[in-house]
């Protein structure tokens, strides 16, 4: 599609949205964003012509099968009582083989999807390992033009995502579960950088334990984080943590933010052109030729 | 980014027989294909707004109890009166083969029973593109 032509048919369908507030035209604008392939083109020009509401953001992370997605639908009629609307994006892995994915996330969340207030949106990685897609950024933008004041994002759980949520969201809720205790050893390095909020999720099968390994472990590191057990099934901690989410959002300078998110913007930029080289390598590259070193010069033009 | 297709799989109505769904989900996911599912027991209402959502390119609707001839074609016309008039619509499960003809009349794209190959589902969805440039023209 040509830039211009793209531009003009996702400023259509955002102001469609903003007339209409029928989710059919917000979804489409953010298809465009996702599949655009230097989306801020689009996004400087968007933002130059749509006004960027004021909206927060707030990264669930945390190990796969902690509840981050139970605990997100809990969340959801707090913020869309709160705010009049609020919406989700829930990352899930791109197969490194095959490109492709299953976004299960939505099933924790299906309660809502009739509900005219909320807007949920799966999302791929596509072939950003282990991260949040290059592409949550962009969609974050569009869905404050569209005046989303809360945006919930729900990452991958693993790998680079601990790293790109404190970059994207405002604040970040660490979700553990009462088995957790070594994964706080594992995580000591990071896990005070990242996180504004702990969750003690399935808080019924005994926090006690994990409860603990916190408090030592803050004791040692001289840092105060809140910290809220929840039982999201249940629906128990949660208004506690609607609470303390809420409040802990008032403590953050938006200007803290800026310089970490153009970070995480141009490594995702990069990382996507590196990933078109390594594309092109790979469909250029000679495998008849046994010798990899001979591989390696003849893509020496290339490179 | 390159785009990628993306398949709501979803099961309609009672039966809570998902292993079908599951293993063309899987299938899909290995053929590249985005696929985003939305567990046992939907109501139309509920796959036809999650599809609108997702903005996703085609629907796999998987059913066993029989209900098929109701809510396949359900799925569509509400699809179509919501404003997606290029999400592709196709279905699984236990079908007697008298019924396809109805369904593919009633805009489901193709009808899968058990036994089918599952590179069967795959070439299908690598048609979805075409398939969507045709409903674009139709609607």
């Amino acid at each position: 599609m040509e830039r211009l032509e793209e531009y003009e048919i996702l400023k259509q369908k955002l102001t469609d949205y903003i007339k209409t507030q029928d989710f059919l035209h917000l979804a489409r604008a953010l298809s465009i964003v996702e599949n655009s392939q230097d989306s801020y083109e689009l996004l400087e020009k968007l933002c130059s012509e749509f006004e960027e509401k004021e909206a927060k953001v707030i990264g669930f992370t945390g190990s796969p099968g902690a509840g981050k997605s139970s605990l997100i639908s809990a969340l959801i009629d707090k913020y869309a009582q709160k705010y009049g609307k609020v919406a989700v994006i829930a990352v899930d892995p791109s197969s490194p083989f095959s490109g492709g994915a299953i976004l299960g996330d939505r099933v924790r969340m299906i309660k809502h999807s009739l509900n005219k207030k909320v807007f949920i949106r799966s999302v791929a990685t596509r072939g950003y390992l282990g991260g949040l897609s290059s592409a949550v950024h962009d969609m974050i933008t569009v869905l404050k033009i569209a005046g989303f004041k809360r945006i919930l994002i729900e990452t991958v759980g693993v790998g680079q995502s601990e790293i790109d949520v404190v970059e994207i969201a405002d604040i970040v809720c660490l979700v553990l579960t009462p088995s957790a205790g070594d994964d706080i050893q594992a995580m000591k390095a990071g896990i005070m950088e990242i996180a504004d909020v702990i969750v003690v999720n399935k808080a019924d099968l005994g926090a006690e334990r994990v409860l603990v390994a916190l408090k030592n472990f803050m004791e040692v590191e001289e840092v105060n984080i809140p910290v809220v057990t929840t039982v999201a099934l249940e629906n128990k901690g949660i208004e506690e943590l609607f609470n303390i989410l809420e409040e802990a959002q008032s403590r953050i300078k938006p200007s803290d933010k800026k310089l970490l998110r153009l970070k995480h913007a141009i490594r995702s930029i990069l990382e996507k052109r590196v990933e078109g080289v390594v594309e092109k390598l790979r469909s250029e590259a000679n495998f008849e030729n046994k010798n990899f070193y001979s591989i390696l010069n003849n893509l020496k033009g290339v490179i | 980014m390159e785009r990628r297709i993306r398949i709501l799989i979803a099961k309609p109505g009672l039966d809570g027989h998902d292993r079908g769904a599951k293993v063309v989900a899987r299938a899909l996911r290995d053929a590249g294909f985005e696929v985003i599912y939305t567990g046992r027991r939907q109501t139309v209402d509920q796959i036809v707004e999650t599809a609108i959502q997702e903005d996703v390119d085609a629907v796999g609707l998987s059913l066993l109890s029989g209900a098929h001839n109701t809510l396949f074609p359900k799925v569509v016309r509400k699809l179509r009166e919501r404003g997606a008039k290029d999400i592709v619509v196709f279905g699984g499960g236990v079908i007697p083969p008298d019924d396809i003809p109805f369904l593919l009349e009633n805009g489901i794209a193709a009808v899968f029973t058990p036994g089918t190959p599952l590179s069967e589902v795959v070439e299908f969805a690598k048609k979805i593109p075409e398939l969507q440039e045709q409903l674009r023209k139709e609607n």
